[in-house]
């Protein structure tokens, strides 16, 4: 699904290169849960950001499928985010003006999904998670772990092949944060792609791989 | 997608109520400037526009004459053998005393004229017929408003008026009141060839004694699709036995263009005044832009609260140009909601406004498609260049700052900030020092020492026809005690009616100079002896003659006697140039001069009463000196109203934006302000922090801001032959207050941040 080959990310600075990744080569199957994991500053958020497409790399190839990210347009890309990507934030990011039922519609908008049919998926998304009481509520009428659920849901309303999540659980409370992954866990059961961005050797565990990231090389 | 957002629209303004209200607000303010500017030059654009025929309606004017004008013979030489002319008609005007009734009505414009200009100019007769109204030379056409004034109904027909107190007409038609955007206005109508008949009033120049012109404002109107370079030569070629009555070089003017048509210097017909409309469109533009200025720089200091939104949004799959056009939206939005409010002000500020520029204007927004149109355009356009920097700053936010933990310490759109304050910072720097020139100015032509004393000196204008009772008049003004010296004189400071041999001169008695209290500084006063046989003459014209010696020096056969001190005999706008004081003690046409002691009340209810009874038919014109010099600067006092007003306007709209700017910024500074107090900086140093950038910007603003105002002001100073110099204290009191307002905004928010608890800053989001 995912291919990197010989990608490095760096910082011009007034003659002085600043390396925030170097020489990564990495293949993720479809299907996985991946953690990536390291110390501060190891380049892990960046890793994430590349893979999610938000960034560029610098130097190297990144295949998606069939794709060749790094030599993409805008367009192009954003194309990319609505078919096959979501993402899960460490502070949720929910938008603040839009209630829980329209931070969920918001993607479906984009991907200019039918009324009809977009009221049948807002149904059942708030059924499967379970929040169909709070669909009216504005999201800072709600505690942090429900907002997490809604960003969750938020993120795989499009049905995505890949999400991407940068430390999910950590701005929880470690019932909420296990109720995440548990979700998360799920999700990956029922065959969406996920990678992490973790500190928690627990949270790693619910994934099925490691990738240990150490001054922007990947630890062997 | 549309309701989705509108509703996130409505969302975002309730919840940042102060912003949007600073938004919203000066928006309006510069919408509704914009729609009265856009109002008043509508109006001045559409002169004359009312005419069925207006394409058609050309001016005749002579390009080698004078005036302009030319005599009136040559409409029927016009008529008789040109083809492709219509008609032609003949004006002019003149204003005068009517009386009816006992009683006395100042007329200013009564037109006189040829019963064409009632077809021409498509007057619509209620009472008469337009064919027989102007037959002989004692008709009299009055409009329905005139009528009702002087006979209290609008049919006067076969009543009659005494005009110029001598002639008795008869009131042959009453006509609907001509149009407000006509060129002219028009309370009667009488007959043209009273001017060659020499009655009434009229002008004329003489080569000799039977060769004599009577000018007019020629109108020619030309048959549809008619060629008028070819008219033009045609009437150009017309075969004239005198030559000395023929226009030298003929010009068609389109009546239409007449309007903002300078060139063609005429008495008899209004011309726009193109300053105005410049000053007032400049002055609008500006004030909108100050206002679209807070409107880009609170958008883009309103980051940190879109940041999640425009990010989440990319990652949802939104792409640039859809966040673009989200934000150009939003941004119309406001534009929609601040023209609305804006309509509502233009209609409150309308009668001062229509005061303000003295016409009748009316909000046409609804009525007329046209204007309709062009506002909607207008909004349209306001709503994108307003929208633009914002939405293309806003919408360029990466979503990988929302994987940061705090990303909203970093600032975006910074420098666009900087730059816009210093304009706003700017244009009230000028703005400021604009109104301290203008009311200095003014304050120095209106209390500068004329040269005579004005104190308590009165004039009093006497007819011509009156010559019979001015001994009377003058003999009973003399016996009231308050009325402490008195004398006569042709022609008075302030009202110069006659030009002799490059001189203004005015005609005198021996007495004049003791009632004005001007100086003889050479010479002798002019004796009783010296009627018709001696003059003075003024200081500077002194210095035109050799080594200044005046002895055997003559002005018009008058020998000089005496030379006076310099005096301002007109405006300030004027250098004093070379007067003689004559000595003619035949007196027609007269202005009695008095100093009057004790009460002015007193003085004046005597004056009045004395009229009265001399002359109940005739009206009363009388003032003070000094008051009457005071009025030639009322367009300079209407300017400093003017720019009064914007300077206010200007300085709330920027303070808003700047008091808008200093919230964010010490929200944005939170972080930084509440470490620093924890490592021991007190309020006075957070105070400085957070208002030093904001100095900064006041001391660029000046840098830019005083070349500019001295540019201006001193090209508006020229003007004045008598003006004072920009000195510099001007621009430091300028600076300083645009430096005060400035942190005094500021300070507010500053002093609530400094003296806030460090521990609520720092806490965990």
């Amino acid at each position: 699904m995912i291919k990197l080959t010989n990608l490095s990310k760096y910082y011009e600075n007034k003659f002085v290169k600043t390396f925030v990744l170097r020489n990564i080569n990495l293949e993720i199957e479809e299907g996985g849960f991946v953690s990536i994991m390291g110390p501060s500053g190891a380049g892990k958020s960046t890793l994430l950001h590349i893979l999610g497409m938000l960034d560029s790399p610098s130097e190297g190839e990144y295949h998606f499928y069939d794709e060749t990210v790094h030599k993409m347009k805008e367009k192009k890309l954003s194309e990319l985010h609505k078919s096959y990507l979501g993402f899960v934030f460490q502070q949720y990011h929910l938008i603040d003006e839009l209630t829980v039922y329209e931070n969920l519609e918001t993607p479906l908008l984009y991907k200019k999904i039918k009324s009809d049919e977009r009221k049948g998926m807002l149904a059942d998304i708030l059924d499967r998670f379970n929040i169909v009481a709070k669909k009216d509520l504005f999201p800072n009428q709600l505690s942090g772990g429900q907002q997490q659920i809604v960003a969750i849901a938020r993120a795989i309303i499009t049905k995505p092949k890949l999400i991407l999540a940068d430390e999910p659980t950590g701005n929880l409370h470690t019932d909420h944060g296990k109720e995440i992954m548990e979700m998360l866990k799920k999700l990956n059961n029922d065959g969406t792609t996920i990678i992490q961005v973790t500190h928690s050797d627990l949270n790693a565990k619910y994934g099925n791989r490691i990738i240990k990231l150490k001054d922007g090389w990947i630890e062997k | 997608m549309f309701r989705y957002l509108i509703k996130q629209y409505v969302r975002n303004i309730s919840r940042r109520k102060l912003f949007s209200f600073i938004n919203v607000t000066g928006l309006a303010f510069g919408i509704a400037f914009i729609i009265l500017i856009g109002q008043f030059v509508y109006y001045e654009f559409n002169y004359n526009t009312g005419l069925k025929n207006i394409d058609n309606i050309y001016r005749l004017v002579d390009v080698g004459a004078n005036n302009y004008d030319a005599d009136y013979r040559i409409k029927d030489q016009i008529l008789a053998s040109v083809p492709g002319v219509k008609n032609v008609s003949i004006l002019n005007k003149y204003g005068t005393d009517a009386n009816a009734g006992g009683k006395v009505f100042q007329i200013k414009d009564m037109l006189v004229v040829d019963r064409n200009f009632f077809d021409i100019f498509n007057c619509t007769f209620i009472h008469g017929n337009a064919k027989y109204a102007l037959n002989t030379l004692d008709d009299v056409v009055l409009t329905e408003t005139t009528a009702k004034n002087i006979f209290g109904t609008a049919d006067a027909v076969g009543k009659t008026l005494r005009l110029n107190h001598k002639y008795d007409m008869l009131v042959t038609g009453v006509v609907k009141d001509l149009p407000e955007n006509l060129s002219f206005n028009a309370e009667i109508f009488v007959n043209a060839v009273n001017s060659p008949k020499q009655r009434l009033f009229y002008k004329m120049s003489c080569l000799s004694f039977d060769q004599c012109k009577y000018p007019f404002d020629v109108f020619v109107e030309v048959e549809k699709n008619a060629d008028v370079k070819k008219i033009e030569a045609q009437i150009a070629s017309l075969n004239n036995i005198n030559s000395y009555l023929f226009p030298k070089k003929i010009k068609l003017t389109p009546l239409k263009t007449n309007y903002f048509n300078t060139g063609f210097d005429d008495s008899n017909l209004m011309h726009g005044n193109v300053e105005l409309i410049k000053i007032l469109s400049v002055i609008g533009v500006i004030i909108l832009l100050l206002a679209v200025v807070n409107f880009v720089n609170l958008a883009t200091a309103a980051y940190r609260y879109r940041l999640t939104e425009m990010g989440v949004k990319k990652c949802l799959g939104a792409n640039r140009s859809t966040l673009i056009k989200q934000l150009l939206i939003e941004a119309l939005f406001t534009c929609t909601i601040s023209s609305l409010l804006g309509i509502i002000l233009a209609v409150l500020f309308l009668p001062y406004f229509n005061r303000f520029v003295d016409k009748p204007l009316a909000l046409q927004i609804f009525n007329d498609p046209v204007f309709f149109i062009l506002f909607a355009g207008f909004i349209l356009f306001l709503g994108i260049a307003a929208g633009f920097l914002p939405a293309v700053v806003l919408s360029k936010i990466s979503p990988i700052q929302l994987f940061k933990l705090n990303p909203y310490l970093k600032g975006t759109g910074k420098k666009y900030r900087g730059v816009l304050t210093v304009f706003q910072f700017a244009v009230t720097i000028i703005l400021i020092s604009g109104l301290i020139v203008i009311t200095k100015q003014i304050d120095f032509v209106k209390h500068k020492d004329l040269g005579f004393n004005t104190e308590k000196l009165l004039y009093l204008k006497i007819h011509f026809t009156l010559k019979d009772r001015l001994q009377v008049i003058e003999n009973k003004l003399r016996q009231y005690h308050g009325i402490k010296s008195l004398t006569k004189t042709l022609g008075r400071p302030g009202e110069i009616r006659m030009f002799m041999q490059n001189y203004e001169t005015i005609l005198i008695d021996s007495t004049s100079l003791k009632v004005f209290g001007i100086e003889i500084i050479k010479g002798r006063n002019l004796l009783a002896g010296d009627v018709d046989k001696a003059c003075l003459v003024n200081q500077t014209a002194l210095k035109n003659f050799k080594g200044g010696d005046f002895i055997n020096q003559k002005v018009n056969g008058k020998e000089i006697v005496g030379v006076v001190s310099d005096f301002h005999y007109s405006s300030l706008y004027n250098e004093i140039g070379q007067l003689a004081l004559m000595y003619n003690p035949n007196w027609s046409v007269c202005d009695i001069t008095m100093r009057v002691s004790g009460p002015i009340g007193n003085a004046i209810s005597y004056i009045k009463k004395t009229w009265e009874e001399i002359c109940p038919d005739y009206p009363l014109e009388f003032g003070f000196y000094d008051e009457n010099f005071a009025t030639m600067y009322k367009k300079e006092e209407n300017l400093a109203a003017l720019v009064s007003i914007f300077s206010i306007l200007a300085v709330v709209i920027s303070c808003m934006g700047i008091f808008g700017l200093s919230i964010f910024q010490s929200e944005q500074r939170i972080k930084e302000i509440g470490v620093r107090k924890v490592l021991g900086a007190d309020a006075r140093e957070i105070i400085l922090l957070l208002t030093k950038s904001f100095s900064k910007w006041v001391i660029i603003a000046n840098v830019i801001a005083i070349p500019v105002a001295y540019y201006f002001l001193n090209q508006w100073l020229e003007d004045f032959a008598y003006r004072i110099e920009i000195s510099w204290w001007i621009f430091v009191l300028s600076g300083l207050i645009a430096l005060l307002i400035a942190l005094a905004t500021v300070s507010f928010q500053a002093i609530k941040a400094a003296m806030s608890n460090p521990v609520e800053a720092l806490r965990y989001e």
